[in-house]
């Protein structure tokens, strides 16, 4: 494993910024979809080599890249091929695991009562997590802004239903929250999170619990190379590993194209780690901390970056919504 | 009421599949359809019937049966693709009401010797709540008003993409509803002079997708519709 030095990871981000933006979806046959800082794989295997990853929609012959910068020695470049079909990769999701999240529950379907013209009534994603106040009663729910306000198309105040309207085959869906605040998505620059935050206002009907049984109050920075889980409404609970935590990516809205940077990329162990529907859906890091090993959420998932699912960190989530976050 | 009628093509005989669709047999259509449908195509029986996108929907999730056929195999189809020879391009045509619909037939050269048509019913923009029910309902009217009902369904309808007749690709299966977002896409793309080659590249929000379209089928259908 080669040590990150400060000046190397300083090295690692300005190469990564140069490529972002000198290839990044530009037409000249490189077919650069997100860059990123991760470790080297040759063959699979992980070199512990710091380098920046370089995704491209397949790979293929393609004009020389220029020097990165003469001011910046050494640099090592991965190129990962984001788009390689499911078969080549994937395994079949293993038989059982636990039974999708109940309404109200971490992992459940859930989204806004939608009135405007300008969002779909289908529009649904799934609960990331539940805090809790001190007397350990739900007081909020954290979900994605691009489910629950569509970047500010949902007016503040809005009923949020779990399961949501779409996913409501027993026309049950439950009135839990109201919507409190989403951190703004911007068209014109580059986007650091997709989270948004709902007041609960029926706690009898919110279980914070996910489906497993466990309770999750501690959020911690992302780590490449993390074995993860997530409980979403569409594929349930997954597993994966973490493989960047610093991509630059765009993910394609109904409501446009946004570039977000320092995003964390995890890899299914069974392919997909998350799929449509799975949007606000807590990535959790069970193991591997230095002092004890109680789950911790990393991260809150967006989209994909071909077969990679694509998560914003959740020290960034949690420092957008912390006014909103009671004490 | 549009009526038009595919020519040009040599008639076959398959039938729709019913592990794959819902198929009511010896049920006439409505003597005045037009009150309740928009359009009516005249198609030929073809060649080979493929139904590679379904809804899985068991009885149980119907909210009415009295009239659900027993031989239901529990799937919807949402995606039928009817295969036909025809001697040459330069027959084919939507003949019709008002001249008929223009349509040039194009080879797409991609070593299939196929040209594709896609007919759509349903709306171009992201379907209502209960679009899949009310259409349904609508169904059943034409039939004479069958007491069948579907139930909602969270699981979402499925594209076998192994079942694909030669000649058709996953990326032209997409609903009107999702075709037209990814045309809006193309023309960001376009202005942000990026990569068009990646418009069907996976990086769209993991938000649910939008739904599809079903409808029963008839066997022993009348003449006039056969």
């Amino acid at each position: 494993m080669t040590p990150v030095t400060d000046s190397l990871n300083k090295h690692l981000r300005i190469a990564k910024q140069i490529i972002a933006n000198r290839y990044m979806g530009k037409p000249d046959g490189r077919n650069v979809v997100g860059v990123g800082i991760g470790h080297k794989l040759i063959e699979g295997v992980d070199t512990g080599i710091p380098c920046v990853r370089v995704y491209v929609n397949g790979k293929k012959p393609c004009p020389p890249v220029e020097p990165i910068h003469p001011g910046i020695p050494g640099i090592e470049i991965d190129i990962v091929e984001a788009s390689i079909p499911p078969a080549a990769y994937g395994r079949p999701y293993p038989e059982g695991g636990y039974p999708n999240a109940k309404p109200g529950q971490p992992g459940s379907s859930i989204g806004p009562v939608v009135t405007g013209a300008n969002v779909s009534e289908l529009v649904s994603g799934t609960l990331g997590v539940v805090l809790l106040d001190n007397s350990n009663r739900p007081r909020r729910l954290v979900s994605c802004n691009h489910v629950l306000s569509r970047k500010g198309r949902v007016p503040m105040g809005s009923e949020i239903v779990s399961p949501a309207l779409a996913d409501d085959t027993q026309e049950g869906a439950l009135r839990v929250a109201r919507l409190l605040y989403a951190a703004p998505l911007v068209s014109f620059g580059v986007n650091k999170v997709d989270c948004a935050i709902a007041e609960v206002v029926a706690p009898e009907l919110v279980d914070p619990r996910f489906p497993d049984g466990t309770i999750v109050n501690r959020f911690r920075p992302p780590v490449a190379g993390a074995e993860v889980i997530k409980f979403g409404k569409s594929t349930g609970k997954t597993s994966g590993r973490i493989v960047d935590v610093e991509s630059d990516v765009r993910i394609e809205f109904d409501f446009g194209s946004l570039r977000f940077e320092d995003q964390v990329l995890i890899e299914g162990e069974y392919e997909p780690f998350a799929a449509a529907g799975d949007s606000g859906a807590l990535v959790i890091q069970n193991s591997g901390w230095k002092k004890q090993d109680q789950p911790a959420g990393v991260a809150l998932v967006i989209g994909p970056l071909g077969r990679f699912t694509v998560a914003c960190p959740m020290p960034a989530v949690l420092e957008s919504l912390r006014p909103h976050i009671p004490k | 009421l549009t009526i038009l009628e595919l020519t040009g093509l040599e008639a076959g005989k398959a039938r729709l599949n019913p592990e794959h669709n819902l198929i009511f047999r010896n049920v006439e259509i409505v003597d005045q359809p037009e009150r309740l449908a928009k359009a009516k195509i005249l198609l030929p029986m073809p060649y080979r019937v493929h139904t590679p996108r379904r809804y899985p929907m068991p009885s149980s999730q119907f909210r009415d049966t009295t009239d659900l056929p027993k031989d239901y195999r529990g799937n919807l189809g949402t995606l039928q693709v009817f295969t036909y020879t025809f001697p040459s391009d330069a027959g084919l045509r939507l003949s019709g009401t008002g001249g008929g619909h223009y349509w040039e037939p194009a080879f797409t050269s991609d070593g299939s010797r196929t040209i594709n048509l896609h007919l759509f019913a349903e709306p171009d923009r992201r379907l209502a709540l209960d679009h899949g029910l009310d259409a349904f309902a609508v169904c059943m009217a034409l039939l004479g008003g069958l007491r069948v009902q579907i139930g909602k369904s969270s699981t979402p309808s499925t594209l076998f993409e192994n079942e694909l007749p030669v000649g058709v690709r996953t990326e032209e299966c997409e609903d009107l509803n999702e075709r037209l977002p990814r045309l809006a896409r193309l023309g960001r793309m376009r202005k942000q002079e990026r990569d068009l080659n990646h418009v069907w590249f996976p990086a769209e929000a993991f938000d649910a997708p939008g739904g599809a379209c079903t409808g029963p089928a008839l066997d022993d259908l009348p003449e006039d519709l056969g």
